[in-house]
């Protein structure tokens, strides 16, 4: 760049009047302390807990050589689960085998969860946590507002933003921390040339959702005009798990505002479709959740939230990220969230044919 | 005419009058005036002094440390005014301790330090640039931001809780190159004084301290001034009679080499090329003494820090592309200016009602202002293209004050100092806006796009205050000082009232010795958003809103005190604070760019500081200085839990000791030896203490992060310095006088950190296996032992 020589003669004009030295911090980490992480929905199914060990300024995943849960003291059955991953190396791409723990259970408001692990070498470490209460979705209006789209070709074409807005009652009493995330499930009927089909079901998971309309969710910033955005927009910490509190509508209820562009129902999530499919007809159904959080788990995920934006690693430039943890002897965070759901059935619905060219399927 | 009724009525007299400097007719702020049975007053901010006094015959003794005193005795049978004109003193006497100061350990105020000018120019400092703000950091309570900048830290305060005023009005911007200078030049500073415990009833505005920074009035018998060569500035003051007696100027300037040698650095550069960074400050004023109860006053202060890049690029040639050949040429042009600065105006009337009412009544207008802007220009064609690209981005922000107030001092007995008075500032907020406009034409398309990042529009406050406070005696011996300020901010259609009392009270005991107490509450409408821990143009003010209340200080302290050995003065303070409502950024906002929404990027808490404050000071003699330690705590907690999970953390600025001696000794009448050393525990940063995992909803598996237990977990090494200076007079035959100082700043060359980060590191060995990882602080240190040398001709 043009500025170089001016920009190289200043620096080396700094250079020449400073002076840095490093000193290396004892961060008392010699010893191997455990790492517990699991992220429990109240509503059942396999719950996973991720176990590893910080040591010496370094965090990697290890096999435990004991992981029990227990609900309300009652014991849970947890078996270890192996999931295979390959990444690319210098050596070319390796398999290897990620271990984490599995167990079933589900919950209800007052439920004390506790996570005990050993291993060798390390002290043993326990998270304990308690399930919040369930919010109520009292209810979900929806509607779709037409818009014309302007595609990359300037040809114009109508699309619609599906519009919820689910109405929460507040859990009374107490200072209540909410997340809430859209999930859809798709309901396919894949054909085959022979006129035979399968059904099938998948549930895509955190759909993005536009929450410019929702001051609860967006920290008040505008979105009225786009040749007017506020200069630190373009900085902020985007509100990616959509946490917000009962500050505003403590004891009440709260209708919040919501939208979803049409294209998100079409992001149909990963088949392993056979071959010989060549039409499907599908159904999306909107799941509406919302999770009641203890104070802990908010700003666990407050904090998750800065590091999705600035990085997992400290700078000089961004105010630091306190980490809660609820383990005790060791570090990591384990929660139970409270979920409530609401389904909207068939947002959308439409048929699709794959048709392939030849060089795709030879794979040329 | 109630007033008039009031003293006539009385038993007593009034000699009222101006204290002045004999040689250049400068009213003298804080000389005393005295009678034989102790009663006393001292002359205001402007000089001026009203006393009451039995009638009859009476000794007056005028005193003001530096000058010889003068003692006259005279038969007063009605109200009187005198006149007095003091004469400079060859013998460093301290002055006839007078009651009723405005500080120092004779006022009733506690933490109010009258900081001697001379000892502000003569300290050694970076560069041997004379710096009132570095000076004030060597006091007791008070404490710099990073090593050798000038941020102030009161009482575990923070930079924008500073309420920093030349001549009463405030200014916003007051440093030069991110901090390393202020933008105060000593030779046009009269007086400074500190308040950082009891504050006066007529001050508000701010939580942490009030410097106040009187300048000259200029010279009213004849013209004198100076011209000073420095290191890194050169400076040039002048002050003279208009028409003597009556009207005189005052004027200074000063500026970096780059900014006096401009038209050089221009002529140096090839045409259209230039770069130069400058800074700049500029004050004037012009005196008029109407009559003896009329006296107007026009200052101006305008600095500024600059700079400028301007870059351009011809080129031409052929080329081959596919065997076929093809010309080519370009054309660039860039232009970038940055500038930040303030500018003040302000008119002064002193109007004397009576010989026992005085008043000051200003209009001021102030504004600081930084605007960055770009213009780019790309011309030319290639094998491909014939385009022609225009660029222009500007960025801008900015405060504006108009501010009117009036100021009585009002004696009804000799007992009381009565000050009352009222203010009005009306701010204008200019958020951050940035605007950038393209123009392009590439092969005969034009495209045009205007992009406005805009913080919100400008933004109003209205400022309203009355305040009113006495200062008496109540017997011999115990002094209380009682006062109120009620302030009212109006701002978004919200009104926010502070009813702010004080209190403040002295009891003198036998042997020099004496005890006060206070208590002060302070409110704040207006915070800086600083983007790091030094100085920068874009650190923002902002007001509160309708959602950020006001920053609100309680403070109480205690002090013992000791003047019973010759020249000597001791004090013993403790204080202990609290302050509500402080702002700090949340976890994980970024630093910069953050006006827009910043309500969502703060959260407001509370903070609490204490400490203990030992100063030992030589006021008169060979030897003058003082030795300064403090002990003090301060922290934060924010107990919503966006901060730190809304458990107490140390404050950045928390240090334990500090430690400041400053020494002048006087080694003949032309060599003067300065010294001043300062330690300091090192300021907390955050660091991680491990490496840990996190795991988002919905995810697979977890990721390595850095685990933060707790915000300012890591101290920072102390910090100590040692800085000399040698003052050497040369007096010549036309009497004028040359001085050569000779300063070594940092003289052992000790590595202060003055800037930190962190990073975890890691060490292979040569087969690229890991080896070690570790945490390591990186402390960059940008000033070594710094020698300099400036002279200076005063004329």
């Amino acid at each position: 760049m043009k500025y170089n020589r001016y920009i190289c003669l200043l620096s080396l004009a700094l250079l020449a009047a400073s002076c840095e030295t490093e000193i290396t911090i004892d961060l008392d980490d010699k010893d191997p302390i455990l790492v517990i992480n699991s992220s429990i929905e109240s509503d059942g199914g396999v719950h996973r807990i991720y176990v590893g060990e910080s040591q010496d300024a370094d965090y990697h995943e290890i096999e435990a050589d004991r992981v029990s849960v227990s609900v309300n003291g009652a014991s849970v059955a947890v078996t270890p689960i192996k999931d295979e991953y390959s990444y690319y190396s210098s050596e070319g791409i390796t398999t290897r085998y990620r271990t984490s723990y599995g167990f079933e259970a589900a919950f209800k408001a007052g439920d004390v969860v506790r996570i005990e692990v050993d291993k060798a070498g390390a002290p043993s470490a326990v998270a304990e946590c308690t399930v919040p209460k369930v919010p109520v979705i009292a209810s979900v209006d929806t509607s779709r507002t037409w818009k014309a789209v302007d595609d990359e070709y300037e040809r114009l074409s109508a699309d619609y933003d599906f519009e919820i807005s689910p109405l929460l009652r507040d859990i009374k009493g107490e200072d209540s921390y909410y997340r809430m995330s859209l999930d859809v499930r798709y309901d396919i009927r894949a054909y085959r040339e022979d006129g035979s089909y399968d059904d099938m079901e998948s549930v895509s998971r955190g759909l993005t959702y536009d929450i410019s309309r929702e001051p609860i969710l967006n920290g008040g910033r505008s979105s009225s005009s786009e040749d007017d955005i506020s200069l630190s927009d373009l900085f902020s910490v985007d509100n990616i798990f959509c946490l917000f509190t009962d500050e505003q509508f403590r004891d009440g209820e709260y209708k919040l505002r919501l939208s979803v562009p049409s294209y998100m129902f079409l992001s149909l999530p990963y088949f392993r479709f056979e071959d010989d499919y060549v039409n499907f007809d599908y159904k999306a159904s909107a799941i509406v959740k919302v999770y009641s959080l203890s104070f802990l788990r908010y700003y666990y995920l407050r904090a998750l939230e800065n590091m999705d934006t600035w990085g997992t690693e400290t700078s000089f430039l961004i105010e630091p990220t306190t980490l809660p943890s609820n383990v005790e002897g060791g570090m990591g965070f384990a929660a139970v969230d409270a979920v409530a759901t609401f389904e909207i059935k068939d947002v959308q619905k439409g048929s699709f044919t794959l048709v392939y060219t030849d060089d795709e399927l030879t794979g040329e | 005419m109630g007033i008039a009724a009031y003293g006539q009525g009385r038993q007593g007299i009034t000699v009222s009058g101006y204290v002045t400097d004999s040689a250049t007719g400068e009213t003298l702020i804080g000389a005393g005036v005295l009678t034989p049975d102790g009663t006393g007053a001292v002359t205001n901010n402007y000089g001026y002094y009203s006393l009451t006094i039995p009638r009859g015959r009476t000794e007056l003794r005028y005193c003001f440390v530096g000058y010889g005193d003068v003692v006259t005795e005279t038969t007063f049978s009605r109200d009187t005014v005198i006149h007095v004109v003091l004469q400079p003193s060859e013998e460093l006497e301290a002055a006839t301790v007078v009651a009723q100061k405005d500080a120092g350990i004779h006022s009733t105020y506690l933490g109010a330090i009258d900081v001697p000018v001379k000892q502000i120019q003569f300290t050694p400092v970076i560069f041997g640039e004379s710096d009132v703000l570095k000076s004030l950091q060597m006091l007791p309570g008070v404490q710099g931001g990073n090593e050798g900048f000038t941020g102030l830290y009161v009482r575990g305060g923070g930079p924008d809780e500073n309420l920093i005023m030349l001549d009463g009005v405030p200014i916003y911007n007051v440093d030069h190159l991110m901090g390393l200078f202020s933008v105060f030049q000593t030779e046009a500073v009269k007086k400074v004084t500190l308040y950082k415990g009891s504050f006066p009833a007529r001050y508000s505005g701010r939580v942490s301290s009030i410097v106040d920074i009187r300048t000259n009035d200029g010279n009213m018998k004849e013209t004198s001034g100076s011209a000073t060569l420095g290191v890194v500035t050169d400076k040039f003051h002048i002050e003279g009679p208009i028409l003597k007696d009556r009207l005189s100027y005052s004027f200074s300037a000063r500026g970096m080499h780059t900014a006096v040698f401009d038209p050089l650095i221009r002529m140096a550069m090839p045409k259209d090329q230039y770069v130069n960074y400058y800074f700049y400050d500029l004050n004037g004023k012009l005196s008029w003494r109407l009559s003896d109860n009329d006296r107007f006053f026009l200052g101006f202060y305008s600095g500024a820090d600059k700079f400028r890049l301007k870059y351009k690029e011809d080129s031409s040639g052929t080329g081959m592309i596919e065997d076929q050949p093809y010309t080519y040429s370009s054309f660039e042009r860039d232009d970038m200016g940055i500038r930040w600065g303030n500018d003040v105006v302000s008119l002064r009337w002193n109007h004397i009602f009576s010989p026992r009412l005085f008043a000051n009544s200003t209009v001021s207008w102030n504004r600081y202002r930084m605007s960055m802007t770009t213009v780019s220009h790309e011309r030319g064609h290639n094998a491909y293209e014939q385009y022609d690209y225009r660029y222009d981005v500007g960025y801008h922000s900015g405060i504006r004050d108009w501010s009117a107030k009036i100021d009585f001092d009002f004696v009804p007995t000799p007992r009381h100092l009565v000050k009352f008075g009222a203010q009005y500032i009306y701010h204008t907020f200019r958020p951050e806006t940035l605007t950038a406009i393209t123009d392009e034409t590439s092969n005969g398309e034009n495209n045009q796009n205007t992009f406005k990042f805009k913080a919100r529009d400008d933004y109003y406050g209205h400022d309203i205050s009355v305040y009113g406070e006495d200062d008496f005696t109540v017997g011999e011996r115990l002094t209380v000082n009682p006062g109120v300020n009620i302030s009212l901010f109006a701002t978004e259609g919200k009104l926010y009232p502070a009813i702010q009392p004080r209190l403040s009270a002295k009891y003198v005991f036998d042997r020099g010795f004496s005890a006060k107490a206070g208590y002060a509450r302070m409110a704040q409408y207006v915070h800086l958003l600083s983007a790091s821990q030094i100085s920068l143009p874009v650190d923002l003010w902002v007001p509160i809103t309708k959602n950020i209340r006001p920053v609100t200080s309680d403070q109480f302290s205690v002090g013992a005190y000791y003047s019973g050995l010759k020249d000597w003065e001791f004090s013993l303070e403790a204080y202990w604070k609290e302050i509500d409502n402080i702002l700090e950024y949340k976890d994980g906002t970024l630093m910069f760019a953050s006006s827009g929404n910043w309500e969502d990027k703060v959260e407001m808490g509370q903070a609490r500081a204490r400490g203990i404050e030992f100063m030992a000071q030589k006021t008169a003699g060979r030897l003058t200085g003082w030795l300064a330690y403090t002990l003090a705590k301060s922290d934060r907690r924010f107990p919503d839990g966006s901060i730190n999970l809304g458990k107490t953390f140390p404050y950045k600025y928390d240090r334990r000791h500090s430690l400041n001696l400053s020494l002048n000794y006087a080694l003949t009448r032309r060599l003067e030896f300065n010294a001043a050393w300062v330690f300091s525990t090192g300021g907390t940063v955050t660091i991680p203490v491990r490496k840990t995992a996190v795991l988002y909803p919905d995810s697979d598996y977890p990721v390595s992060a850095d685990y933060i237990v707790n915000r300012n977990n890591y101290r920072l090494p102390s910090t100590h310095h040692l800085d000399l200076g040698l003052l050497m007079k040369f007096p010549h035959r036309n009497g004028t006088e040359g001085l050569l100082n000779l300063t070594v700043y940092n003289a052992y060359n000790h590595r202060n950190p003055n800037f930190c980060y962190f990073e975890f590191e890691y060490d292979y060995d040569k087969s690229g296996n890991l080896k070690e990882r570790r945490l390591v602080m990186h402390k960059i240190s940008i000033l070594p032992i710094l020698p300099s040398l400036s002279y200076t001709l005063n004329f």
